[in-house]
């Protein structure tokens, strides 16, 4: 048993039991306490639930706090404006650049640059250290003009907005993406230039899909497996259960383990990319599929590169019209309701139950991490053979590498 | 930075976290150059999120946010106090309890768990920085006031008070609910810039008065609805 493992978001430690040169026996174990989000929203208002799932966690708040109003909003029959959908999106380009350039460069970058922490960047290579501060100022300042803060955005509310940028708001933004797109391709250079531990399993792989799109607002629920499913069915297919040496939750897609995340849409979605993200691929000569766990972090690059695309293509369109001030929509049932949207780690999912007075029955938050974590444990094993003649705290490094690239929230995963 | 200001002698620094989403310590990490630059003035000592050489102590300050949970942590806490030679509780789980405080107005039975307690239930702290989540520019100057040895206080004056500047349109005058005016400032009335009420996430402020807030609420929802208002991230009326 090691200590909680450094540059993840929340707290877990891992146990894996070597048994002649094989690892017989791998957990990854979540140690931040329960909070208990789903039962201390019974009994609280609907509008209440957008405001207190945010807080599930501090490097996806804005993910929960969509996915949680238009769980809300299935419940009670709303249907909110174009434009409302519109500014959400653009949020959710904003919260996934966040969380990636976090990860990519505050988590992960050290492991592969031979440093402890990304702090050091500044001295050896401060051009990188730029690029972080730029990437992630950019997606700060979207969910900041959009949403109203940064962690824990305030503007978005069940049944629509209650603020909106204004359209010269709107341009400097734009002015901005311009210039960082130049810095998202570089990123995805600089990411796609490592050497990677290789290990490869058949993984079955889940995300959103939509239409033609690279789904991430809306959708059914695609799976490598075959499986295709509403998202008010998840419960159908997606069995969450609480493990006993665990304070995290686990969920396998009928008993099987999964992957969720940048790695799992890349493979489902992949073809609906933009021409300019194609063409890039194409030029890097990166692979037409993911197979390695490690491939995660080369996936997150590439959408951090589309996001920003996206991003510009969004407030290009709500640039053509004018932003109407619109009234939050109230209920006209009270029901209950069930969605998902695409979180940075994988497919985020809320249910809601709200009783007739307004007041919220009954509510079920499955993450991506839950969706992860036994993969990640099958996983581990596969690192059997990169251990070989390897000191105990070199063996420690691989493993704890390759949660990183997994990049597990245990904050979400015990919520 | 000037070679004068590299010379400065370091204090040491520690940024600690128990169950919470940890966003206050992403909003240490909103401006990567800002932390940086702190860096000039502290020398990181512990910081999980952010780096793998961390130190068991002793630290000139530490921030801690999030609840003991668990025994571990507790124990954990305990132990940040007796190495830190000033503690700093950041955020609203540390200071209220937070949204997981809700617990400890619920049967115990529904949950079979203990109640919440904040870090100050636990052990002393030195200063405050509230907020759900802390703001960016008072974490750090707080940390700037401790690294010269200045104390660090908090505005008291209520959240209305910043509202104002901001010329947001009354919300209670209005007719909708708002804590603003028991709640402490310091955050620019965020919320309310952008749309939101204020929830009270920073606490009360010093001169709060809940009753005449109590009988201007009652007008416009019901006494549950007020109760559960006032505790959303921690019961800022106590």
């Amino acid at each position: 048993m090691n200590q909680a493992v450094p540059k993840i978001e929340g707290h877990a430690t891992f146990y894996a039991h070597l048994n002649a040169g094989r690892i017989d026996k791998a957990r990854i174990i979540g140690l931040d306490g329960d909070r208990f989000v789903e039962k201390i929203l019974f009994g609280r208002k609907y509008w209440e639930a957008p405001i207190i799932t945010s807080r599930i966690c501090g490097i996806c708040p804005v993910i929960h706090n969509i996915t949680s109003a238009k769980g809300v909003e299935a419940a009670l029959g709303i249907k909110v404006s174009e434009q409302t959908e519109t500014l959400r999106k653009l949020m959710l380009c904003g919260q996934m650049i966040q969380s990636h350039a976090l990860h990519l460069y505050l988590l992960v970058l050290p492991d592969f640059v031979g440093m402890s922490s990304s702090f050091e960047l500044q001295k050896n290579h401060p051009d990188l250290f730029a690029n972080a501060v730029a990437l992630k100022k950019y997606a700060d300042n979207v969910i900041e003009k959009i949403g109203g803060r940064a962690v824990h955005p305030v503007s978005n509310v069940v049944g629509g907005f209650k603020k909106y940028p204004s359209k010269t708001t709107l341009k400097s933004l734009l002015e901005e993406a311009k210039n960082i797109r130049e810095i998202a391709n570089k990123s995805l250079a600089l990411f796609n230039s490592f050497d990677y531990p290789e290990i490869f399993r058949d993984h079955i792989y889940s995300a959103l899909s939509y239409e033609n799109e690279y789904a991430l607002y809306d959708g059914e629920i695609r799976t490598t497996e075959g499986n295709v499913f509403e998202t008010n069915n998840y419960s159908k297919y997606i069995y969450e259960e609480i493990v006993p040496y665990n304070r995290a939750r686990f969920a396998t897609l009928k008993g099987k383990e999964m992957m969720v995340g940048a790695i799992a849409r890349m493979n489902i979605n992949r073809n609906y990319l933009p021409k300019e993200v194609k063409d890039i691929l194409k030029e890097k000569k990166i692979s037409d599929e993911f197979s390695n766990p490690f491939d995660n972090i080369l996936a997150q690059a590439i959408e951090m590169y589309y996001f920003i695309i996206l991003s510009e293509k969004i407030m290009e369109e709500l640039l053509k019209d004018k932003i109407t001030e619109e009234k939050v929509i109230e209920p006209n049932k009270y029901s209950d309701g069930a969605t998902a949207c695409e979180a940075p780690r994988g497919t985020l999912f809320h249910y809601y139950k709200i009783d007739k007075d307004g007041t919220i029955l009954k509510c079920d938050i499955v993450t991506p991490t839950v969706q992860n974590l036994p993969s990640m444990e099958k996983d581990m094993k596969l690192l059997s053979p990169l251990l070989k003649d390897k000191k105990t705290s070199e063996r420690n490094h691989l493993i704890e590498m390759l949660i990183r690239a997994y990049d597990p929230c245990i904050t979400c995963a015990t919520h | 930075m000037s070679s004068s200001r590299q010379n400065l002698e370091k204090k040491t620094l520690a940024i600690f976290s128990l169950t919470c989403c940890e966003g206050c310590q992403f909003e240490i990490l909103k401006d990567f150059e800002d932390f940086s630059k702190l860096q000039n003035l502290f020398e990181v000592n512990n910081f999980r999120l952010g780096q793998e050489d961390n130190f068991e102590g002793p630290f000139d300050v530490a921030l801690i946010e999030g609840t003991p949970e668990s025994e571990r942590e507790i124990k954990h806490l305990k132990n940040i106090r007796k190495q830190s030679k000033i503690l700093v509780a950041i955020g609203s789980c540390a200071h209220l309890g937070g949204i997981q405080s809700e617990r400890n107005y619920m049967p115990k039975k529904v949950l079979g768990k203990d109640h919440v307690k904040t870090v100050l239930d636990v052990v002393r702290v030195d200063y405050i920085v509230p907020g759900c989540p802390i703001s960016h520019q008072e974490i750090f100057k707080c940390l700037t006031n401790l690294y010269w040895d200045k104390k660090f206080s908090l505005p008291d004056v209520a959240v209305c008070f910043e509202c104002r500047f901001n010329e947001n349109e009354c919300l209670i005058k209005q007719g909708k609910p708002c804590l603003g005016p028991v709640t402490r400032a310091g955050c620019n009335s965020i919320c309310v810039n952008g749309g939101e009420m204020c929830l009270g996430c920073r606490g009360k402020v010093d001169q709060a008065n809940f009753h005449k807030l109590r009988e201007i609420l009652g007008t416009m929802i019901s006494d549950k609805e007020i109760d559960s208002l006032l505790k959303i991230y921690g019961n800022i009326e106590k």
